[in-house]
């Protein structure tokens, strides 16, 4: 990505191959954990010779499929400035949604994956969406309280309990192969191409980031604001109810017990990509660099086999070193390690 | 085009696209893994230890007069079907015998554990049953229930060979030993003498620990090779996914898979399927709806179900045994027997649901 001030250099002086590569680096802040990404790659391939093979890579990528879908609907809700802490409650009452639809209302599965989905981006939408774009509620507020309310009804709607679904459409989408790759693979691929080319290429996606990188001054250059919000929660509310949809393939049954931890690991790919707490920086892209990154490490500790313990110390610590270095990389300014280590009040130039 | 058409654009690719892009690949369906076989040779029963333990406290007449209330500590919450039904079985025997009923959830929480029987004491619970998460944590608690003439029945306060449980008027096992053995002699069945591995818990609890101890000793007996183990460190379908991942990348030879719950054993098959190894033999244990919906589609090999209900009705009828004098005094511990659900046996299991509903017929216990 090129930035205004890279082109405004780029009129004084044609800069050099590496002042090229520096301010490359300088407005993509996934770059440093995409080198420790690259890293880990080289240090698991040598230290376990099957990381590398066929299987284990076709199991690290349909085993990140889920938080790959939550982190891209995150990463869209963060972008405006807001959060979503209901993502994990809506994957698992999506479940439930794709049942009624499939083995009550008798739907074929295409239709009702397609309408889950569909139910999925109006929960969100016309739920965390309206509440927080229309009514102005706190995004924390209302996700909390969604997560809650979601979950509460998954319970009553199952009483509980697992229920079978037998589909070959979702078996295939589950564990089939097209041109020799995962169709789960091709999902994220597909995904991650639409979202991307919504955020970049088209008003709506200038709409996101405009809202998260000032609401107000988006809302006097004429971008409807609540509806931008309300939008984005759908997205992330459809995206979740796909995560959903596939944990239903990948298990044949609907279980009322979401992953409480994917919301966390999904913070963790989307601030990893570069999406910054506050909103209007950051993108797809990185969130993705984000998600193999966490996904290489949880695949690659595993297969080291280290006591799981020992992998959720070696975790956080390393996902704590990565944002930090990513801090550094945004400021690359001496002052901000010291500033980070508490030995300088001084604020920040904003330049 | 104008602001108002890429805008409408935008927002149209929004929501049709991210529905459209699952539709982009399908390919012929395949159908799902046949890893269940016939059960050619019943297993025999189980010889340990817990044998020599009583599988029921003495079974108690309805007395009229005084209503007692029971109060069920589920120490998971809602999300966790079988502690969900420990505690069904309790209020189900407790209705039966005509008690009143109080449940709260624990939420894995040892301060909410310690709150929550404290609360039930203020209440004026007469008896409490409950799943330790610390035994040591609820030691002052005890006592007061002690002082307070409240009776106190444990599930899985210990269970190695010391049946005692200071502070319990008894306990209740769910038989780990005899869910280990029935594991192993189940996959010895189906994969003989064949290379398993173990996926255990990853958070620091005594009775999962113990449980793969077990494993590794029927194993032995049963001429098993366990050649791997990896803990599930989210005790949920990814963790599960993300040990049993693991385990593949380092051994090739894998032929089963003994997981500590039913998450663990459909996550492990998960990871197997991915990793286009449709022939490994995966055994689980709980005998949730997960764990037989699992085994019907043919996910799993075998599922060892936990006797849930009967753990809670024995708790009510054991402590209405307390309360009314009924019985003598109770034994320090009963075990409820652990089933072997295979595909072959599964239709004719009688599930958690007819048994919760066979008690309100008073037909388990009386």
């Amino acid at each position: 990505m090129t930035t205004a001030s890279d082109a405004d250099t780029a009129s004084a002086r044609p800069p050099s191959r590496l002042g090229r590569l520096a301010s490359w680096s300088a407005s993509n802040q996934y770059v440093g954990v995409l080198l420790v990404l690259l890293c880990l790659v080289i240090v698991f391939s040598i230290q376990e010779p099957r990381f590398l093979t066929v299987a284990n890579i076709r199991v690290l990528l349909t085993g990140i499929a889920i938080l790959w879908m939550i982190s891209l609907g995150l990463t869209v809700v963060m972008l405006t400035g807001g959060f979503d802490l209901s993502l994990g409650s809506m994957l698992a009452l999506s479940g439930f949604i794709f049942v009624g639809f499939y083995s009550h209302l008798g739907v074929p599965a295409l239709g009702a994956v397609v309408l889950t989905v569909a139910a999925g981006a109006a929960i969100g939408g016309l739920v965390n969406g309206f509440l927080i774009g229309r009514v102005g509620m706190p995004f924390l507020v209302v996700t909390i309280g969604t997560l809650s309310l979601y979950q509460g009804i998954t319970y009553l709607v199952s009483d509980g309990q697992t229920t079978s679904i037998t589909s070959s459409l979702l078996d295939s989408i589950g564990f089939d192969n097209a041109l020799g790759v995962p169709i789960t693979v091709w999902i994220m691929i597909g995904t991650l191409i639409v979202a991307s080319f919504v955020l970049r290429m088209t008003y709506f996606g200038r709409d996101i980031y405009a809202t998260g990188g000032n609401a107000t001054a988006a809302r006097l250059a004429g971008v409807h604001v609540p509806r931008t919000l309300m939008l984005a929660y759908a997205i992330a509310g459809a995206m979740a109810a796909l995560a959903g949809v596939l944990q239903v393939a990948f298990i044949s049954a609907a279980s009322p017990v979401g992953s409480a931890n994917v919301i966390f690991d999904a913070t963790a790919a989307v601030l990893l990509g570069g999406t910054v707490l506050g909103g209007g920086v950051g993108g797809v892209g990185g969130t993705v660099i984000g998600v193999l990154f966490l996904g290489v490490l949880q695949n690659g500790l595993a297969l080291a086999g280290i006591q799981s313990a020992w992998q959720q110390v070696i975790s956080g610590a390393i996902v704590i070193l990565a944002v930090l270095g990513q801090q550094l990389q945004r400021g690359r300014r001496p002052g901000d390690l010291r500033r980070l280590l508490g030995r300088s009040t001084t604020a920040r130039d904003p330049a | 085009m104008t602001v108002a058409a890429r805008r409408a654009v935008g927002i149209v690719l929004t929501l049709g696209l991210f529905v459209a892009a699952v539709t982009v690949v399908t390919a012929p369906a395949v159908g799902a893994s046949g890893s269940t076989e016939a059960t050619a040779a019943a297993v025999k029963p189980y010889p340990g230890f817990e044998k020599a333990y009583r599988s029921s406290f003495p079974i108690p007449k309805k007395v009229g007069g005084k209503t007692y209330t029971i109060g069920c500590q589920n120490p998971v919450g809602q999300g966790n079907e079988t502690t969900t039904t420990f505690c069904k079985g309790v209020q189900a025997e407790a209705s039966a015998l005509g008690m009143k009923y109080i449940g709260l959830d624990d939420g894995l929480s040892i301060d909410k554990q310690v709150s929550n029987f404290n609360q039930l004491l203020a209440r004026g619970a007469n008896a409490i049953a409950l799943y330790p998460l610390a035994p040591n944590a609820l030691r002052a608690s005890l006592a007061k229930a002690k002082r307070q003439g409240v009776a106190v029945i444990g599930f899985n306060v210990t269970f190695t060979k010391s049946a005692k449980a200071p502070g319990y008027d008894a306990q209740i096992w769910e038989g780990r030993d005899a869910e280990a053995y029935l594991s192993v002699a189940e996959m010895a069945r189906v994969a003989p003498r064949g290379k398993v591995v173990i996926v255990g818990i990853g958070a620091p609890v005594p009775a999962i620990k113990y449980l793969a101890q077990r494993y590794r000793f029927w194993a032995k007996k049963f001429g098993l090779q366990v050649i791997g183990e990896q803990d599930n460190p989210t005790d949920d379908i990814p963790g599960g996914r993300q040990a049993m991942s693991g385990l593949l990348g380092k051994y090739s030879d894998i032929d089963g898979v003994l997981a500590y719950n039913d998450e663990s054993a459909v996550g492990s098959y998960t990871a197997a399927r991915s990793a286009g190894r449709n022939d490994i033999k995966i055994i689980g244990i709980n005998g949730s709806s997960l764990g037989t919906s699992a085994l019907d589609a043919g996910h799993v090999a075998a599922i060892i179900q936990v006797d849930a209900v009967n753990q809670g009705a024995q708790a009510a009828a054991g402590a209405y045994n307390v309360l009314t004098k009924q019985g003598g005094k109770l034994p320090l511990v009963v075990v409820m027997r652990p089933k072997l659900l295979t595909k072959d046996n599964l239709k004719s299991a009688t599930s958690w649901a007819q048994q919760l509903a066979k008690i309100k017929g008073g037909s388990l216990t009386r």
